[in-house]
């Protein structure tokens, strides 16, 4: 089951310093919403351990994200794939940068998440909605991050 | 397909289940019927440490009416309130009791355990918000009834606190002038439903006194639809306050894409089933007989 | 999904005692043990199916103190202290159960894959209603699932079995 992401958002930071950010795992990871533990496989490949659920039902997701394509400073590419409770996936994921007007950058970003298994034949229509929650996390967490306490405060 | 390795615990009493549950913390689950449960656990959805079973506590499926109210126990199974005095004298009851699943789920499922799953399939969180009903709950801070409108608060996500187990729910009486229906759609007996909705009017000839409208398996939570609601109360039933109403409920509604059909299609559902649930309640409202359950090809 | 993964030697085996067709049982089993694998791998009662082992097309039904359940959706422990009635236990003394005379008589089965589950439904029917009409029989059987025969022989069957099991 393929399921596509999109969107955007505007941060404060200049386009080198975000780009910087969201191309290194160990920077952007503990952004992600109830993350749990990032090890670097290699120098583009990290193993990223984020909590994942609903209700009570609370599990480990574990992702192995590869940086494929850089284009700095404007677009990056990741690909990874992983295993979450009931199911695994694969995911692709990049984003482009702009200069936004009246300074700061503007992230458009899209991603595909595609899901196997027994998760997916009996719940697959959860996953959009419950991804949806925790995608506009880690997009309230990146804009915190690179939009420093004033910035974030104005967009709140 | 089993499930991964869990402690089996059996309580024998209410104050026994709450201390089990507290002690084993959040790894535990309470186990009644399973047929939610056991379902997530063989797919290992969910693999808790330990399960408190209840099933066996004593006096939790009672099924009784007492000066205006009706008591369900948490542990009274579906079949067991189907074939109840009580669905016989509550139509609305009967519809949603005997429209949950097959006989065999049916015989081992319980309103309690459907209640507390917090899956949004689930059909008496969306019979009790019709019927306004409470929950009765006993936890290690002592007991506590909340409306049921609510209690589930999101995916598998309930008001229950740690420790905590519902033991019971219960609803005023349906008096006089007052009926309900319960009306929902699945692909087939066994599978969950597409949509459902319940409806209970209290109508003065065909003056429309009170109404209430909730919606099950039309988004994340039931729903209960006051708006609907509105667009009934004080009115006099006809096409066009109706045709409102309907309206208002699938505005209410935030229905999941799944394999059970698009968000449109579980729309146009919601609306002919609003439609449907009225016209039942009301025709119960005037004395007519009618016996409607969820429907299947 | 819990924190601490559990290796299944860690948890503690459960005595239950129950009764399988009449015969009385007493076993130590893993508290995840399903009843459908204890009736099958336990007991060796293999005429209990697994079909899709999701609480969907009841292969596996069996009646569980008289009521019909899904054995793939009971652990063995919930069933402690109980009755179980498997489809090995409809034929008496050699004789065939009237439903399962009926079922070959009316060709009420063609894989076969389906009857045992099919069969306990029934049976659990016509405990409690006698003289059901073909609606009753359609909800009946409402939560077995058959892929072959379209079912029509199957109400056959069900009738004809309740007609000879009422001259009784």
């Amino acid at each position: 089951m393929g399921i596509r992401f999109e969107g955007d958002f505007t941060v404060t930071a200049p386009r080198d310093e975000v780009y910087a950010f969201l191309s290194d795992p160990q920077k952007f990871a503990p952004c992600l919403p109830t993350f749990q533990s990032l090890e670097m496989k290699d120098e583009h490949t990290a193993e990223v351990t984020v909590r994942v659920g609903v209700g009570k039902i609370r599990g480990n997701a574990t992702i192995e994200l590869r940086l494929k394509d850089e284009q700095p400073p404007t677009h990056a590419a990741y690909d990874g794939k992983g295993k979450v409770m009931g199911g695994a996936f694969n995911m692709e994921t990049s984003f482009d940068l702009e200069d936004a007007d009246g300074g700061g950058t503007v992230v458009k970003w899209v991603g595909d998440l595609n899901m196997f298994g027994k998760l997916v034949a009996l719940a697959g229509g959860l996953i959009r909605p419950v991804a949806k929650k925790d995608i506009q996390k880690l997009v309230d967490a990146l804009q915190a991050e690179l939009s420093g306490p004033q910035a974030s405060g104005a967009a709140g | 397909m089993y499930p991964a390795p869990f402690r089996y615990h059996r309580a024998e009493s209410v104050a026994e289940a709450i201390g089990m549950l507290s002690e084993l913390g959040e790894g535990a689950r309470a186990l009644a019927g399973g047929q939610s449960l056991l379902v997530l656990l063989k797919i290992r959805f969910d693999e808790p440490t330990d399960l408190v079973d209840l099933a066996r506590i004593p006096g939790l499926d009672a099924i009784e009416q007492r000066d205006g109210e009706v008591r369900i126990g948490a542990l009274a199974t579906h079949a067991r309130i189907a074939r109840s005095e009580i669905a016989a004298a509550i139509p609305i009851v009967r519809d949603c009791a005997n429209g949950i699943a097959d006989n065999q789920v049916r015989s081992r499922g319980t309103i309690g355990g459907n209640l507390c799953s917090g899956d949004p399939s689930c059909d008496w969180p969306a019979l009790l918000t019709t019927l306004d009903a409470q929950v009765h709950c006993e936890g290690p801070a002592g007991k506590r009834s909340l409306p049921v409108d609510g209690f589930v608060e999101d995916l598998y996500a309930t008001a229950l606190q740690e420790g905590e187990i519902v033991t019971g729910v219960s609803f005023a009486l349906p008096g006089p002038g007052s009926a309900g229906a319960y009306v929902g759609f699945k692909r087939c007996a066994p599978a969950y439903p597409t949509t459902s909705v319940g409806v209970q009017l209290t109508l003065s000839g065909a003056d429309c006194v009170d109404a209430r409208i909730a919606l099950g398996s039309s988004g994340l939570t039931p729903i209960h639809a006051t708006a609907a609601e509105a667009e009934l109360r004080g009115q006099t039933l006809g096409e066009a306050v109706i045709r409102r109403a309907a309206e208002a409920a699938v505005a209410a509604s935030d229905p999941i894409d799944d394999q059970r059909g698009s968000p449109a299609f579980k729309r146009r559902l919601i609306d002919t089933l609003v439609r449907r649930g009225i016209d039942v309640a009301r025709r119960r409202c005037a004395g007519e007989q009618v016996e409607v359950s969820h429907e299947y090809y | 999904m819990s924190t601490t993964e559990l290796a299944a030697h860690e948890v503690p085996k459960v005595a239950i005692e129950l009764s399988v067709n009449g015969k009385r049982y007493r076993r130590e089993v893993e508290p995840r043990e399903l009843l459908v694998q204890f009736l099958r791998e336990e007991l060796r009662l293999t005429g209990t199916h697994i079909g899709c082992d999701t609480t969907y097309c009841g292969a596996c039904t069996v009646l569980l103190n008289g009521e019909p359940v899904k054995s793939c959706t009971v652990l063995a422990v919930q069933a402690d202290g109980g009755e179980v009635l498997t489809v090995e236990g409809l034929e008496q003394d050699g004789q065939l159960h009237p439903l399962q005379a009926a079922f070959s008589e009316h060709h009420g089965l063609q894989c076969g894959y389906c009857t045992p589950g099919m069969l306990m439904s029934a049976y659990a029917l016509l405990e409690r209603n006698p003289k059901p009409s073909r609606k009753e029989i359609r909800k009946g059987i409402q939560g077995n699932v058959c892929r072959c025969t379209g079912y029509h022989n199957i109400f056959e069957a069900i009738e004809a079995a309740a007609a000879a099991m009422r001259k009784e």
